[in-house]
Protein backbone atom coordinates (compact mmCIF):
# COMPACT_ATOMS: atom_id res chain seq x y z
CA UNK A 1 0.00 0.00 0.00
CA UNK A 2 1.22 3.75 -0.27
CA UNK A 3 2.50 5.73 2.18
CA UNK A 4 0.34 8.77 2.19
CA UNK A 5 3.27 10.92 2.60
CA UNK A 6 5.14 9.24 -0.50
CA UNK A 7 1.92 9.94 -3.12
CA UNK A 8 3.42 12.27 -5.34
CA UNK A 9 0.94 15.25 -5.93
CA UNK A 10 1.67 17.82 -8.58
CA UNK A 11 2.38 21.43 -7.66
CA UNK A 12 -0.88 22.97 -7.22
CA UNK A 13 -0.09 25.80 -9.75
CA UNK A 14 -0.33 23.29 -12.00
CA UNK A 15 -3.63 23.90 -12.51
CA UNK A 16 -4.48 26.28 -15.66
CA UNK A 17 -1.20 24.20 -17.42
CA UNK A 18 -2.04 22.91 -20.69
CA UNK A 19 -2.67 19.09 -19.77
CA UNK A 20 -0.12 16.52 -21.35
CA UNK A 21 -0.38 12.93 -23.81
CA UNK A 22 -1.17 10.55 -20.81
CA UNK A 23 -3.65 12.27 -19.25
CA UNK A 24 -5.57 13.20 -22.28
CA UNK A 25 -5.00 9.58 -23.81
CA UNK A 26 -6.57 7.73 -20.54
CA UNK A 27 -9.48 10.60 -20.70
CA UNK A 28 -10.14 9.39 -24.32
CA UNK A 29 -9.89 5.99 -23.27
CA UNK A 30 -12.61 6.17 -20.76
CA UNK A 31 -14.63 8.00 -22.85
CA UNK A 32 -14.32 5.25 -25.59
CA UNK A 33 -15.52 2.72 -23.07
CA UNK A 34 -18.38 4.93 -21.82
CA UNK A 35 -19.21 5.55 -25.43
CA UNK A 36 -19.54 2.66 -27.03
CA UNK A 37 -21.18 0.84 -23.57
CA UNK A 38 -23.71 3.79 -23.12
CA UNK A 39 -24.35 2.96 -27.01
CA UNK A 40 -25.10 -0.61 -26.32
CA UNK A 41 -27.41 0.12 -23.39
CA UNK A 42 -29.39 2.71 -24.69
CA UNK A 43 -29.80 0.34 -28.31
CA UNK A 44 -30.64 -2.57 -26.04
CA UNK A 45 -33.26 -0.13 -23.99
CA UNK A 46 -34.66 0.94 -28.23
CA UNK A 47 -35.02 -2.15 -29.27
CA UNK A 48 -37.01 -3.55 -25.84
CA UNK A 49 -39.15 -0.74 -25.90
CA UNK A 50 -40.17 -1.30 -29.57
CA UNK A 51 -40.50 -5.08 -29.12
CA UNK A 52 -43.18 -4.35 -26.20
CA UNK A 53 -44.92 -1.95 -28.41
CA UNK A 54 -44.72 -3.68 -31.95
CA UNK A 55 -45.00 -7.02 -30.41
CA UNK A 56 -41.80 -8.91 -32.18
CA UNK A 57 -38.83 -9.57 -31.97
CA UNK A 58 -36.22 -7.16 -33.31
CA UNK A 59 -32.20 -7.37 -33.57
CA UNK A 60 -29.52 -5.00 -34.19
CA UNK A 61 -28.86 -6.18 -37.75
CA UNK A 62 -32.40 -5.40 -38.59
CA UNK A 63 -30.82 -1.54 -38.90
CA UNK A 64 -28.66 -2.36 -41.88
CA UNK A 65 -24.73 -1.29 -41.44
CA UNK A 66 -25.04 2.23 -43.04
CA UNK A 67 -27.48 2.97 -40.66
CA UNK A 68 -26.04 1.79 -36.97
CA UNK A 69 -23.05 2.99 -38.26
CA UNK A 70 -24.67 6.63 -38.90
CA UNK A 71 -26.62 5.97 -35.24
CA UNK A 72 -23.30 5.15 -33.45
CA UNK A 73 -21.37 8.31 -35.38
CA UNK A 74 -24.66 10.67 -34.08
CA UNK A 75 -24.46 9.07 -30.40
CA UNK A 76 -20.52 9.56 -30.44
CA UNK A 77 -20.79 13.20 -31.45
CA UNK A 78 -23.44 14.29 -28.42
CA UNK A 79 -21.79 12.26 -26.24
CA UNK A 80 -18.41 14.91 -26.45
CA UNK A 81 -20.45 17.90 -27.74
CA UNK A 82 -23.00 17.83 -24.92
CA UNK A 83 -20.72 17.72 -21.83
CA UNK A 84 -18.06 20.06 -23.76
CA UNK A 85 -20.94 22.77 -24.53
CA UNK A 86 -21.84 21.96 -20.54
CA UNK A 87 -18.97 22.05 -18.46
CA UNK A 88 -16.31 21.63 -21.10
CA UNK A 89 -15.13 18.09 -19.80
CA UNK A 90 -16.60 14.62 -20.61
CA UNK A 91 -16.75 12.00 -18.13
CA UNK A 92 -13.35 10.79 -18.92
CA UNK A 93 -11.70 14.39 -18.53
CA UNK A 94 -13.65 14.49 -15.35
CA UNK A 95 -12.08 11.74 -13.91
CA UNK A 96 -8.72 12.42 -14.94
CA UNK A 97 -8.95 16.43 -14.09
CA UNK A 98 -9.19 18.10 -17.67
CA UNK A 99 -11.28 20.88 -19.22
CA UNK A 100 -11.27 21.78 -22.51
CA UNK A 101 -11.04 25.68 -22.57
CA UNK A 102 -10.54 27.44 -25.61
CA UNK A 103 -7.12 28.92 -27.13
CA UNK A 104 -7.12 31.84 -24.57
CA UNK A 105 -7.87 30.13 -21.47
CA UNK A 106 -11.65 31.14 -21.33
CA UNK A 107 -14.68 28.67 -21.22
CA UNK A 108 -15.80 26.82 -23.87
CA UNK A 109 -19.01 28.11 -25.45
CA UNK A 110 -21.08 26.28 -27.89
CA UNK A 111 -20.44 27.30 -30.96
CA UNK A 112 -16.54 25.89 -30.12
CA UNK A 113 -17.90 22.89 -28.46
CA UNK A 114 -19.57 22.16 -32.06
CA UNK A 115 -16.56 22.43 -33.89
CA UNK A 116 -14.40 20.54 -31.96
CA UNK A 117 -17.11 17.75 -31.65
CA UNK A 118 -17.03 18.04 -35.67
CA UNK A 119 -13.25 18.04 -36.01
CA UNK A 120 -12.61 15.50 -33.18
CA UNK A 121 -12.98 12.42 -35.84
CA UNK A 122 -10.39 14.08 -38.64
CA UNK A 123 -7.31 13.60 -36.16
CA UNK A 124 -7.48 10.12 -35.45
CA UNK A 125 -7.83 9.70 -39.81
CA UNK A 126 -4.15 9.39 -41.58
CA UNK A 127 -3.40 7.12 -38.71
CA UNK A 128 -3.83 9.21 -36.07
CA UNK A 129 -0.99 11.92 -37.46
CA UNK A 130 -3.37 14.96 -36.18
CA UNK A 131 -2.85 13.71 -32.25
CA UNK A 132 0.64 14.23 -32.82
CA UNK A 133 0.44 17.93 -31.74
CA UNK A 134 -0.33 16.58 -28.16
CA UNK A 135 2.81 15.01 -27.57
CA UNK A 136 5.37 17.75 -29.75
CA UNK A 137 3.57 20.79 -29.78
CA UNK A 138 4.12 23.83 -27.83
CA UNK A 139 0.51 24.00 -26.52
CA UNK A 140 0.18 20.10 -26.69
CA UNK A 141 -2.90 20.67 -29.42
CA UNK A 142 -4.11 18.34 -31.59
CA UNK A 143 -5.48 18.86 -34.87
CA UNK A 144 -9.37 19.37 -34.01
CA UNK A 145 -7.91 21.79 -30.84
CA UNK A 146 -6.12 23.99 -33.83
CA UNK A 147 -9.60 23.93 -36.26
CA UNK A 148 -11.88 24.78 -33.18
CA UNK A 149 -9.46 26.99 -31.87
CA UNK A 150 -9.56 25.40 -28.31
CA UNK A 151 -6.78 23.50 -25.86
CA UNK A 152 -7.08 21.35 -22.87
CA UNK A 153 -5.70 22.05 -19.56
CA UNK A 154 -5.64 20.69 -16.15
CA UNK A 155 -8.32 21.51 -14.02
CA UNK A 156 -8.06 19.68 -10.61
CA UNK A 157 -7.69 21.07 -7.67
CA UNK A 158 -4.42 19.78 -6.85
CA UNK A 159 -4.20 22.14 -3.64
CA UNK A 160 -6.87 20.43 -1.99
CA UNK A 161 -5.22 17.02 -3.36
CA UNK A 162 -1.74 18.26 -1.22
CA UNK A 163 -3.67 19.08 1.79
CA UNK A 164 -5.04 15.70 1.69
CA UNK A 165 -2.19 13.71 1.16
CA UNK A 166 -0.59 16.12 4.37
CA UNK A 167 -3.42 15.35 6.16
CA UNK A 168 -3.38 11.23 5.46
CA UNK A 169 0.49 12.02 6.42
CA UNK A 170 -0.50 13.89 9.76
CA UNK A 171 -3.50 11.40 10.62
CA UNK A 172 -1.29 8.04 9.79
CA UNK A 173 1.71 9.64 11.94
CA UNK A 174 -0.65 10.10 14.84
CA UNK A 175 -1.97 6.45 14.51
CA UNK A 176 1.42 5.60 14.63
CA UNK B 1 -7.97 82.62 35.52
CA UNK B 2 -9.50 79.66 33.68
CA UNK B 3 -8.26 76.62 33.77
CA UNK B 4 -8.64 76.13 29.94
CA UNK B 5 -6.58 79.61 29.47
CA UNK B 6 -3.81 78.33 31.47
CA UNK B 7 -3.92 75.32 29.11
CA UNK B 8 -3.86 77.10 26.07
CA UNK B 9 -0.46 78.99 27.21
CA UNK B 10 1.54 75.88 27.76
CA UNK B 11 3.90 74.40 25.25
CA UNK B 12 2.58 71.24 25.31
CA UNK B 13 5.28 69.96 22.85
CA UNK B 14 7.76 71.12 24.72
CA UNK B 15 6.88 69.61 28.03
CA UNK B 16 6.31 66.48 26.43
CA UNK B 17 9.94 66.81 24.60
CA UNK B 18 11.39 67.21 28.35
CA UNK B 19 9.55 64.23 29.56
CA UNK B 20 11.63 60.57 29.59
CA UNK B 21 8.46 58.47 28.44
CA UNK B 22 10.79 55.19 29.24
CA UNK B 23 11.29 56.18 32.73
CA UNK B 24 7.65 56.72 33.50
CA UNK B 25 6.40 53.92 31.72
CA UNK B 26 9.12 51.59 33.84
CA UNK B 27 7.43 52.68 36.94
CA UNK B 28 3.79 52.14 34.99
CA UNK B 29 2.15 49.03 36.75
CA UNK B 30 0.66 47.76 33.68
CA UNK B 31 -0.98 44.80 35.36
CA UNK B 32 -2.64 46.61 36.96
CA UNK B 33 -3.48 49.22 34.57
CA UNK B 34 -5.19 46.49 32.75
CA UNK B 35 -7.34 44.91 34.95
CA UNK B 36 -8.62 48.31 35.51
CA UNK B 37 -10.29 48.62 31.65
CA UNK B 38 -12.93 46.94 30.69
CA UNK B 39 -12.13 45.80 27.43
CA UNK B 40 -15.36 44.33 26.31
CA UNK B 41 -16.57 48.13 26.85
CA UNK B 42 -14.04 49.36 24.28
CA UNK B 43 -14.58 46.26 21.97
CA UNK B 44 -18.18 47.35 21.78
CA UNK B 45 -17.43 50.79 20.57
CA UNK B 46 -15.29 49.56 17.78
CA UNK B 47 -16.64 49.66 14.51
CA UNK B 48 -15.01 46.30 13.72
CA UNK B 49 -16.64 46.50 9.71
CA UNK B 50 -14.36 49.73 9.43
CA UNK B 51 -11.71 47.93 10.56
CA UNK B 52 -12.04 44.82 8.02
CA UNK B 53 -12.54 47.68 5.00
CA UNK B 54 -9.45 48.34 5.82
CA UNK B 55 -7.69 44.92 6.39
CA UNK B 56 -6.32 43.35 3.27
CA UNK B 57 -7.63 40.14 3.83
CA UNK B 58 -6.40 38.32 1.31
CA UNK B 59 -2.23 39.57 1.54
CA UNK B 60 -2.98 37.76 5.05
CA UNK B 61 -4.41 34.75 3.87
CA UNK B 62 -1.35 34.57 1.46
CA UNK B 63 0.76 34.36 4.12
CA UNK B 64 -0.07 31.64 5.87
CA UNK B 65 1.44 28.53 5.42
CA UNK B 66 -1.12 26.17 5.28
CA UNK B 67 1.00 23.40 4.66
CA UNK B 68 2.55 24.22 7.98
CA UNK B 69 -0.70 24.92 9.59
CA UNK B 70 -2.36 21.54 8.63
CA UNK B 71 0.93 19.49 9.44
CA UNK B 72 1.27 21.76 13.46
CA UNK B 73 -2.45 21.19 14.56
CA UNK B 74 -5.25 19.03 14.02
CA UNK B 75 -6.53 20.12 11.14
CA UNK B 76 -5.56 17.74 9.31
CA UNK B 77 -8.00 15.02 11.18
CA UNK B 78 -11.06 17.32 10.51
CA UNK B 79 -9.71 17.86 6.61
CA UNK B 80 -9.48 14.18 6.39
CA UNK B 81 -12.92 13.37 8.14
CA UNK B 82 -14.45 15.87 6.01
CA UNK B 83 -13.00 15.73 2.32
CA UNK B 84 -11.51 12.31 1.86
CA UNK B 85 -13.34 9.24 0.88
CA UNK B 86 -12.00 6.53 -0.87
CA UNK B 87 -13.25 7.60 -4.39
CA UNK B 88 -11.78 10.93 -3.87
CA UNK B 89 -8.26 9.39 -2.46
CA UNK B 90 -8.13 6.89 -5.66
CA UNK B 91 -8.99 9.98 -8.00
CA UNK B 92 -6.10 11.87 -6.08
CA UNK B 93 -3.81 9.20 -6.75
CA UNK B 94 -4.68 8.26 -10.26
CA UNK B 95 -4.78 11.78 -11.22
CA UNK B 96 -1.42 12.93 -9.94
CA UNK B 97 0.13 9.98 -11.51
CA UNK B 98 -0.74 10.53 -15.05
CA UNK B 99 0.54 14.87 -14.41
CA UNK B 100 3.57 12.64 -13.31
CA UNK B 101 3.51 10.62 -16.51
CA UNK B 102 3.09 13.72 -18.28
CA UNK B 103 5.57 16.06 -16.92
CA UNK B 104 8.16 12.76 -17.68
CA UNK B 105 7.18 12.30 -21.36
CA UNK B 106 7.14 16.57 -22.08
CA UNK B 107 11.04 16.51 -20.63
CA UNK B 108 11.71 13.88 -22.99
CA UNK B 109 9.79 14.93 -25.69
CA UNK B 110 12.07 18.73 -24.85
CA UNK B 111 15.05 17.00 -24.88
CA UNK B 112 15.04 14.59 -28.35
CA UNK B 113 13.31 18.41 -30.12
CA UNK B 114 16.24 20.32 -28.21
CA UNK B 115 13.95 22.74 -26.53
CA UNK B 116 14.14 24.39 -23.60
CA UNK B 117 10.94 24.00 -20.88
CA UNK B 118 11.42 27.31 -19.83
CA UNK B 119 10.67 28.94 -23.09
CA UNK B 120 7.77 26.77 -23.78
CA UNK B 121 4.23 28.48 -22.63
CA UNK B 122 2.71 26.64 -19.60
CA UNK B 123 -0.98 27.12 -20.70
CA UNK B 124 -3.22 29.52 -21.60
CA UNK B 125 -3.02 33.53 -21.62
CA UNK B 126 -5.95 33.42 -19.41
CA UNK B 127 -5.22 31.02 -17.13
CA UNK B 128 -1.42 31.44 -16.28
CA UNK B 129 -1.28 35.15 -16.88
CA UNK B 130 0.35 36.38 -20.02
CA UNK B 131 4.29 36.79 -18.49
CA UNK B 132 3.77 33.04 -17.85
CA UNK B 133 2.31 32.22 -21.64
Amino acid sequence: MTNAADEYVPDPGAVGHYAGSFSRLAAYAIDAVLVSALYSVATAVVVWILELIVSRNFDATDLGTGASAALLTLWSFLYFFVPWAISGRTPGMLVLGLRVVRRDGSPLDVGHAFLRALFFPLSFILLGLGLIGILVGREHRALHDVLANTTVVYAWDAQRARLRRLARARASGARA
Amino acid sequence: MPINAVVEQVDVQAVIERVDINEILTRVDIDALITRIDINKIVEQVDLNRVLDRVDINTIVSRIDVEQLIARTEIGGIVIQSTTGLFERALDTLRAQFVRLDHFTNRGVNRVLRRSQAELPLGPPRLVGRDAA
